[in-house]
C-alpha cells in the first residue's frame, strides 16, 4: 500500500514538472482561447485529485 | 469505482492540457524579427508583435546601415509556403520596396531572409535635425508585421582607423 502512495506522488511530481515545463515554454504563444481551456482543465485537475484522495481517505 | 473515475478524470485533464500546449501552443508557424538597437541587436517573437507595434521600436543612426534578418519557423507536419514581402512606409505612403521572395520551408524546419536598409538612401538630403521615423512592413500571405524603425542624426561621425 505504501509502494502504491510513493508511485502515485512520484506520478504526481512528473506531471506537474512536465506541466511546469510546457507552461514555462509555450504558454506565450496559446491563443486566448488556449489559455481559458487550459486554466480550465488545470483547475478540473487538481479538483478531481483532491476528490480522489479525499475518496482514498486523506 | 467511484474513486477511479477521479484518478481517470484526472488523468483526462492532464492529457487534454498536453493536448492543448502540444496542438495550440506548440504546432504551426512562428516568426521572429531580428533588427538593430544602436550597435545591439534585439528580436521580436512570434508572441511579441503587438506589444512592439504599439510602444516600441528600433533604432539606427542616420548614414549607417541597418541589417535586418527574418526568421520563418514551420512547426507543421506539411510544407509552408508564401510570398514575403517588405516594404518601407512613411506617412501611410509607400517609399520603397526591399524585397519580395516566395518561401518555401520544410516541415518543422526553419527559413530566414535578411535585407539591408541604407538610412542614407531613404533620406538623401542629410541626417535628419531630430530624428526620423519610418516604419518597415512585412507581408507573410496574409500577415502583415510592423516595426518602427527610428533614425537619429550622429553628431560626430566616427573614422574607423584614425
Amino acid at each position: 500500500m505504501k509502494l502504491e502512495y510513493i508511485l502515485i506522488g512520484f506520478g504526481i511530481l512528473l506531471c506537474l514538472a512536465g506541466i511546469g515545463y510546457l507552461a514555462a515554454e509555450y504558454v506565450k504563444y496559446l491563443s486566448e482561447t488556449g489559455r481559458l481551456v487550459s486554466l480550465l482543465l488545470t483547475v478540473g485537475m487538481f479538483a478531481f485529485l483532491g476528490k480522489y484522495f479525499e475518496g482514498l481517505g486523506w | 469505482m467511484r474513486k477511479k473515475l477521479f484518478l481517470y478524470l484526472t488523468l483526462a485533464c492532464f492529457v487534454g492540457l498536453i493536448a492543448i500546449f502540444i496542438v495550440d501552443g506548440y504546432l504551426g508557424v512562428y516568426d521572429t524579427l531580428y533588427f538593430p538597437m544602436g550597435e545591439r541587436e534585439e528580436k521580436i517573437e512570434a508572441d511579441q508583435w503587438l506589444r512592439w507595434s504599439e510602444w516600441e521600436r528600433a533604432e539606427v543612426a542616420w548614414g549607417e546601415k541597418a541589417f535586418f534578418s527574418y526568421e520563418v519557423d514551420n512547426r507543421q507536419f506539411s510544407t509552408y509556403s508564401a510570398n514575403i514581402a517588405v516594404s518601407v512606409w512613411h506617412s501611410k505612403e509607400k517609399v520603397r520596396d526591399l524585397i519580395s521572395q516566395e518561401i518555401s520551408i520544410p516541415a518543422f524546419d526553419k527559413g530566414q531572409l535578411e535585407w539591408v536598409i541604407d538610412t542614407t538612401g531613404l533620406l538623401p538630403g542629410g541626417a535628419p535635425e531630430r530624428g526620423y521615423e519610418f516604419t518597415v512592413i512585412i507581408e507573410r500571405g496574409e500577415i502583415e508585421r510592423k516595426i518602427i524603425v527610428y533614425m537619429y542624426p550622429l553628431p560626430t561621425k566616427i573614422v574607423p582607423g584614425a
